[in-house]
């Protein structure tokens, strides 16, 4: 591969991490339809069927003063940030947003769209939808969802004026598992560092399928871009920025698997490609879709590939109002003790003092050890 | 200073609230006696979920919320606050719920009231947040029980005065594919219920009680109707308190249809006398949110001071309102509409809010204080612009954060001088 092409591959990761919309809005502005969504349990494959553009949505680095006038200030940052920036209008010209009922901030999140736009007027704000996917492992739960992906589809439909077709939707679901695919043989074979495989797995979240497919295939990693330090595996809640990535980089640390919705387990499981299209899809995003609501969450330690990175440590890190993924922890710092893994804890926000000094032990241990010369 | 054409029944609760703390001992000594001496199947259960189903059978019922409250009463709770540090539980996890767990996972039963919580048939929880899967999982396999998970599938349209539509034309407000998956979570709960109790679940038995669940709600709309047209409140709300919860945890009984009738006809025998607790009442409080449940006594400290008197909280008619659906031909549809609802339309803007300007109209309230709890998430979403709306509506609201389950952190100084403070500068006389 030249460099030519390999640098450019790298360069399109930074832009689209810098600036995640700009294609999106590219689109748009040629005529197209923009379907916006939240969480990693929305059905790319049903928006891009349709036609539109799917663009997960980010919080960005924005302020919140508009957002707080209505929302309480323990909901999740990006929440804040995303409402913030629908209130300010700066998502109007996007066609459709798609809420998935996947955790009680998304879901709170919704009603108070709804709120804003009764009852304060916010009436530019682009249209919103909520998916009501359930992800307990009951029968009438599965045949509840397919009710809900089924309403989505004719959601999209309308968006961009053309039928779902059955066989469309097989083609998408064929296209994003080839790039999955595509995207797990980079992380196997190529090994980059935590926050390139962090860039790159958001990469998918905002760009077209066959983008995500061209870089992952142009991409060629230098030795710079590979994973080097210790490797720690990231639990606990979601990072849209790579600002936690940076910091353990630059404590000698390296980030080489993690379990949070922004990070590469996303691209971990298919879709069964023999079966019905919405059962398939349905079966793919309740199992599968991470999320807070997920009823059976994958193991940190175990990559994209469903193998075992064997970490020397896992690192749980839980934002400052996390109600609900601080209850795994004790289970599964026992579980990794006996295995032989140490653990920390971190506590939200990135950057905080007690953050960082969490941090700061967890890379002092693994120095002590370089130095005491018994790296194995 | 008194009012000559009041007469003062401040320092005198209802006669009937005796009879609902003798019911409440009753019940616990029921259970004391069936299932943690005899070893009689019960069932732990989420304040939010379909006890009904249970009652029905003669299953007795324990809420995680109550004997948490009892850990908090016994002043247990600063010890399984460490314990949880201990094991590894970071300190901004929700408590309240917590706790009862906790007292299993300690295994201590010299300490845990009561010795404990004996091994229950099973734990039904009700998925509303996101982590009372992760607390009911644990506390079911350090039991040894099997755990039922209700689902929480969530309303699309919020459409505006729920309460006008809850209890004959739910089918329209909660919308029918929820419903439908309700009901099939109903009968899925009743087969494992049936299993684990080795009791048989009647269909007629049920039908009784879900028609007594609505006559009790009848009484308490006669009971609400009558304090919120009375010229002075003829009810303290500790009395509103333990006389309507009593009657929502024994629910379907005809004891708690007699129950609410008894209580309807002294308040209005009240106000028919001209009885007020507070004769000198110049204002009507409402209050929002959380119950204050370990100081009651909070409610009646600005009577004396401020003629400030709080009428009406959620508990003061949720009964009637959010409780009662009436049915034709399918009791356990009406069921679905219940237990699926049942904190949603007090915690949803604009359902919550709207609901609220509702009372405060219907009470003459002119102010309100909201109770959020702190370290717990869940209970404040919505609160924000609950607030915007009810002040964009005329009514000023205080917001008080407090801790529920430590009522160590409850400063009371300091509280009753920020609701003195608004009652004096925000809330017209
Ligand atoms: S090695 Fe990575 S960073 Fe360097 S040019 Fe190639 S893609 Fe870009
Ligand atoms: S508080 Fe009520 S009863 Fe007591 S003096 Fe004032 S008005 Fe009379």
């Amino acid at each position: 591969m030249s460099s030519d092409v390999a640098k450019s591959a790298c360069e399109r990761i930074d832009l689209a991490f810098s600036n995640p919309e700009a294609n999106a809005r590219a689109f748009k502005d040629a005529g197209g339809k923009v379907v916006a969504f939240l969480g990693a349990t929305v059905p790319v494959e049903i928006i891009a069927a349709g036609g539109a553009y799917p663009l997960r949505l980010k919080g960005g680095s924005g302020d919140t003063a508009l957002a707080d006038e209505l929302m309480e200030p323990v909901r999740e940052l990006y929440l804040r940030r995303i409402f913030n920036r629908l209130l300010a209008g700066a998502l109007d010209w996007v066609d459709l947003i798609v809420v998935p009922r996947s955790s009680e901030g998304l879901l709170q999140f919704y009603y108070l769209i709804d709120y804003a736009r009764k009852f304060r007027g916010h009436t530019h704000m682009p249209k919103v939808v909520l998916l009501d996917l359930l992800q307990t492992p009951f029968d009438y739960t599965i045949a509840y969802n397919k009710a809900r992906l089924t309403e989505l589809k004719a959601e999209v439909e309308a968006v961009t004026g053309r039928t779902i077709s059955d066989e469309a939707l097989a083609g998408q679901i064929k296209l994003y598992n080839s790039v999955r695919g595509r995207f797990r043989n980079v992380i196997e074979q190529q090994g980059p560092a935590g926050t390139l495989r962090l860039k790159l797995a958001s990469f998918g979240q905002t760009q077209p399928a066959a983008e995500f497919e061209s870089v992952l295939t142009d991409l060629w990693l230098g030795s710079s871009q590979i994973s080097k330090g210790a490797r720690v595996a990231l639990s606990g809640s979601p990072h849209e920025t790579a600002d936690l990535y940076e910091i353990f980089a630059s404590s000698g640390l390296d980030i080489v698997a993690e379990d949070h919705d922004w990070g590469a387990g996303i691209y971990a499981h298919d879709v069964a490609e023999n079966a019905d299209p919405i059962a398939a899809l349905e079966e793919r995003y309740r199992l599968h879709g991470i999320s807070m609501r997920q009823f059976v969450r994958a193991k940190p330690e175990y990559d994209v590939s469903g193998k075992d990175v064997r970490p020397e440590a896992v690192a749980f890190y839980f934002e400052e109002n996390d109600d609900t993924l601080g209850w795994e922890y004790p289970e599964e710092r026992k579980r990794l003790a006996d295995a032989g893994i140490a653990t920390a804890l971190l506590r939200g926000p990135v950057n905080s003092d007690r953050c960082l000094a969490a941090l700061k032990d967890l890379a002092d241990q693994f120095a002590a050890r370089t130095e005491g010369g018994n790296h194995e | 200073m008194s009012d000559a054409a009041f007469k003062s029944v401040a320092d005198q609760p209802l006669d009937v609230s005796a009879n609902a703390k003798a019911r409440m001992k009753h019940w616990f000594n029921d259970f004391r006696t069936r299932s943690m001496e005899a070893g009689e199947p019960y069932v732990i259960a989420s304040a939010v979920s379909p006890h009904e189903i249970f009652h029905t059978m003669d299953v007795p019922v324990v809420t995680n919320t109550w004997y948490s409250s009892i850990i908090s009463a016994k002043r247990q709770s600063p010890y399984y606050f460490d314990l949880m540090e201990k094991l590894g539980y970071h300190s901004d996890l929700p408590r309240y719920l917590s706790l009862p767990m906790m007292t299993t996972l300690d295994n201590d039963p010299e300490r845990a009231p009561y010795g404990g919580l004996p091994k229950p048939a099973l734990i039904l929880d009700r998925l509303r947040g996101d982590y009372a899967q992760r607390i009911t999982s644990k506390w079911a396999s350090a039991f040894g029980c099997e755990a039922f998970y209700l689902d929480a599938t969530a309303q699309t349209e919020l459409i505006p005065n729920w309460w006008e539509l809850a209890q004959r034309d739910w089918e329209t407000l909660y919308e029918s594919h929820r419903l439908d998956y309700q009901v099939e979570q109903l009968k899925a709960l009743i087969q494992v219920a049936e299993r684990v109790t080795g009791r048989k679940f009647n269909y007629d038995d049920f039908e009784g009680e879900m028609h007594r669940i609505n006559r009790a709600g009848e009484n308490v709309e006669r009971a609400r109707n009558a304090i919120a047209s009375a010229e002075k409140c003829p009810v303290s709300m500790p009395d509103q308190l333990s006389n309507v919860m009593a009657a929502t945890w024994n629910r379907g009984s005809q004891w708690s249809v007699d129950h609410t009738k008894a209580y309807a006809d002294e308040i209005e025998a009240r106000v028919k006398n001209r009885e007020a607790i507070c004769p000198g009442q110049k204002t009507k409080l409402l209050w929002l949110n959380t119950g204050l449940w370990f100081n009651t006594a909070f409610y009646r400290a600005f009577e004396e001071s401020h003629g400030a008197v709080f009428v009406w909280s959620m508990y003061s008619n949720y009964l009637s309102d959010g409780y009662r659906k009436y049915f034709d031909k399918d009791p356990l549809r009406a069921l679905a509409a219940r237990s699926m609802s049942m904190n949603e339309q007090l915690h949803l803007p604009p359902w919550m809010a709207g609901w609220i300007l509702k009372q405060a109209e219907d009470f003459g309230a002119s102010g309100a204080v909201m109770l959020t709890p702190v370290g717990d998430r869940l209970s404040s979403y919505g609160t924000r612009a609950c607030i915007d709306m009810l002040e964009r509506a005329g009514l000023p609201v205080l917001e008080l954060s407090a801790s529920m389950v430590d009522a160590r952190l409850w400063d009371n100084d300091a509280m009753i001088a920020e609701v003195g403070d608004f009652i004096e500068t925000r809330v017209q006389v």
